[in-house]
């Protein structure tokens, strides 16, 4: 891997990493921590990763692990960096009539057990097939389809419960609609 | 194939359509195409699981993140160097030091991470508004914020206008810098326009440099501070001009 490949590879994954990371732990400091941590340990394990295209699932994995062997038993006192500021998204307003917002999808996937949240949220980046997430979170194809199943049940079950009642939800910025 | 395998093994199907080409997923699909009702059912599964996709799709991380992990970039390159040629000695030491160094980055990054706290002048009201994703805590009312925020040791408003004190609150964050300071943000809705309320502690209250009691405009927000017994206090918030003063 050479420095290039390595700028591809964070502007290609830094983004959907994060958003793994955070739909983990819940946490920006804690999730921007696990993104930098597998990207650092990215380039220090460069020369051992033969192939570029490896890189995706070989990040994920990473974060994962590290995810499960230090931040799952401590969700530490909620603060969030002042010095960490996410940016706005610029992309074009969604459609009306899609109420749902970052904020509702990122509190709906914190209310499901952890089995069923690590493959949705990779699921929903929606470059993961079921076959990498299998790979990513070591688990058997079988049981990343019925997770994906019981994962979205439940997601249905709590949406239609008005467990995230976009009236009174958060607007994401830069989607703010105050009609 | 019955209709809960199908379910089961579409429930992996992207909506993207991805997954279009895949043998695995063929029978599902075909078992679809014969029965109505499953044909609905996928339909609306791909418009449940694009909407999910679509709100996710939305949180980017914080951009000096990525600038933080790009600087490492000197050090990938001692890396690849190592790593071209194995059989020598020299180039495994090369490695090995190239490794530490990047280990030493790794640790010196955890330690620094961001660089220095945000200095008055480098602090924008209207970003940390906007930046505000999930919160820490959410309540109906203004008091259940106050009470969570007293709590955790977190600045609490000693009192509010009272338009703000009996709106219909959202929920509330803190935010926190390396020196110890904090700033509580509380989140209410007046009128169906959410409006942020800011609280400052001794370590924050000079990150605010606005003239307090003057409303002023920033990245299409409306913000005013002021002071209550020595608290810095301030609001962000979209709503209209007109509705400003009803506010306070």
């Amino acid at each position: 891997m050479n420095p290039e490949s390595f700028r591809a590879i964070v502007h290609d994954w830094y983004d959907p990493l994060y958003r793994f990371a955070l739909s983990l732990c819940r946490n920006p400091d804690d999730a921007l921590d696990l993104t930098q941590s597998a990207f650092h340990k990215l380039a220090a394990n460069a020369g051992r990763l033969r192939e570029d295209n490896k890189a995706k699932s070989w990040l994920f994995s990473t974060l994962h692990r590290e995810f499960i062997d230090h931040y799952r038993r401590s969700r530490r006192f909620p603060s969030t960096s002042l010095d960490l500021v996410a940016e706005p998204s610029h992309e074009s307003p969604r459609p009306p009539g899609s109420s749902l917002d970052a904020a509702d999808a990122l509190e709906l996937l914190d209310a499901l057990d952890e089995r069923y949240r690590a493959p949705l949220s990779l699921f929903y980046l929606e470059s993961f097939s079921y076959k990498e997430i299998a790979a990513v979170l070591d688990i058997p194809i079988g049981t990343v389809m019925s997770r994906l199943r019981r994962a979205k049940d439940q997601l249905r079950a709590r949406l239609e419960n008005g467990a995230a009642n976009p009236g009174e939800s958060l607007p994401f910025p830069g989607k703010v609609d105050h009609g | 194939m019955d209709n809960h395998t199908a379910k089961e093994i579409l429930s992996a199907y992207r909506p993207n359509g991805a997954d279009a080409e895949d043998p695995n997923f063929r029978a599902a699909l075909q078992h679809c195409e014969r029965d109505p009702a499953m044909k609905a059912w996928l339909a609306d599964q791909e418009q449940f699981d694009r909407r999910f996709a679509d709100a996710l799709a939305d949180i980017r991380g914080p951009a000096k993140g990525r600038e933080s992990i790009l600087a490492t970039l000197p050090f990938s390159r001692e890396v690849t160097a190592a790593a071209g040629n194995r059989r020598s000695w020299l180039k495994f030491t090369a490695l090995g030091l190239a490794a530490l160094l990047v280990l030493s980055a790794v640790y010196m990054g955890s330690l620094l991470r961001l660089g220095p706290s945000l200095e008055p002048g480098e602090f924008a009201l209207s970003r940390l508004a906007g930046s505000i994703v999930l919160l820490d805590y959410r309540a109906s009312d203004v008091t259940s914020l106050q009470t969570w925020l007293h709590d955790r040791g977190a600045p609490v408003p000693g009192s509010l206008p009272e338009a703000l004190a009996l709106a219909s609150a959202v929920g509330c964050k803190v935010f926190s810098n390396d020196r110890g300071g904090q700033i509580s943000v509380l989140c209410v809705k007046i009128e169906g326009n959410l409006v942020h309320i800011f609280v400052f502690d001794d370590q924050t209250r000079d990150l605010l440099d606005a003239p307090r009691g003057q409303w002023w405009q920033e990245n299409n927000y409306n913000l005013i501070a002021w002071e209550d017994n020595a608290t810095v206090m301030a609001v962000a918030t979209r709503a209209e001009p007109l509705l400003l003063p009803a506010l306070l």
